[in-house]
């Protein structure tokens, strides 16, 4: 957060932002600097990244498309491609969330649609269908439903029920 | 804190809603929230199902009249004792004397009473108030084992 508003900042702070040393007084041995920006490098096999999306891409095309959101490819081999994350990322986490940008620099619509393999259909889990009728009936005996907050107080919890 | 029970939320409901005229009749199916050391959570969701009835008088009937309605629709007679009533001094919430246990198949599963004065002047409440609160989860095992 810290990288992104940087840029909105005036004068001689545009772009800067400093960094705090934070040393912890139960443990002088552990500290560390705040806030962080590191560059990540993510592996990404390059068969997990076609299975998810239901391509098939090489490296040079992951990188372009990596590329288009940002992100840099540093090094691909036959099976695995490298990804460098900018420290403006904090939103990926883990190898599938890199699958997302390459998907989205790829383009959802670009991608062909399939019918899923197997086909399911929802339905209620029994208890909640039985909790559905007995509503029902409940509200055809002249009750009227309420949905009441499911935080209390202490108070009115226990206290005010005696 | 989560609550371990809807007739609190409903009295509530009640307090903010004096200005309407009684009779007033209300009733909640939700779930409730209480500590289990046994699962990965420590916690365990009990569906509840509670009704409550205001008025001039006690009107303790009426919330009978509805609990055996809620019976008879899951299965369980009271001509034949599939469930019964057992008077419960233990429960604070109800009146002495006016609070009791609903036992299905011997085995508790609610309370139903004529809520005590002193609760009702901690909701601000000028009217007497008769409840009932049920487990949900031991009526739909009796409704199940009575269709199979």
């Amino acid at each position: 957060m810290a990288a992104q508003f940087s840029e909105h900042c005036e004068g001689d702070w545009r772009d800067h932002v400093e960094q705090v040393k934070i040393t912890y007084e139960h443990d002088a041995s552990k500290s560390e600097i705040t806030p962080s920006m590191d560059y990540n490098d993510f592996d990404v096999e390059l068969e997990y990244i076609n299975r998810i999306l239901g391509l098939n891409l090489d490296a040079a095309r992951v990188g372009e498309c990596a590329e288009k959101m940002g992100l840099v490819l540093k090094s691909s081999n036959a099976t695995t491609v490298k990804v460098e994350i900018p420290p403006t990322r904090a939103d990926i986490l883990h190898p599938c969330d890199v699958i997302e940008d390459i998907g989205i620099g790829y383009g959802f619509n670009n991608i062909e649609r399939v019918c899923p393999e197997n086909n399911t259909i929802g339905a209620y889990q029994p208890i909640n269908k039985f909790t559905d009728l007995l509503r029902a009936e409940l509200a055809q005996a002249g009750y009227v439903e309420s949905l009441t907050f499911s935080l209390l107080s202490l108070q009115d919890n226990y206290k005010r029920m005696r | 804190m989560v609550r371990t029970s809807l007739l609190p939320g409903l009295l509530k409901c009640l307090k903010e809603n004096k200005a309407e005229n009684v009779p007033q009749k209300l009733f909640e199916v939700s779930d409730t929230v209480v500590k289990d050391a046994s699962t990965d959570t420590g916690a365990i969701n009990i569906r509840k199902i509670t009704a409550l009835v205001i008025d001039t008088t006690s009107n303790f009937e009426v919330i009978h009249g509805l609990l055996d309605l809620i019976m008879t629709k899951v299965g369980a007679n009271f001509a034949t004792r599939d469930y019964c009533l057992a008077e419960d001094n233990e429960d604070v919430r109800f009146f002495p004397q006016r609070g009791f246990s609903v036992l299905l198949g011997g085995k508790k599963i609610g309370s139903v009473g004529v809520i005590h004065p002193e609760v009702l002047g901690n909701f601000e409440l000028k009217y007497p108030v008769s409840a009932m609160e049920l487990d949900f989860d031991s009526m739909f095992e009796h409704f199940k084992s009575q269709n199979e």
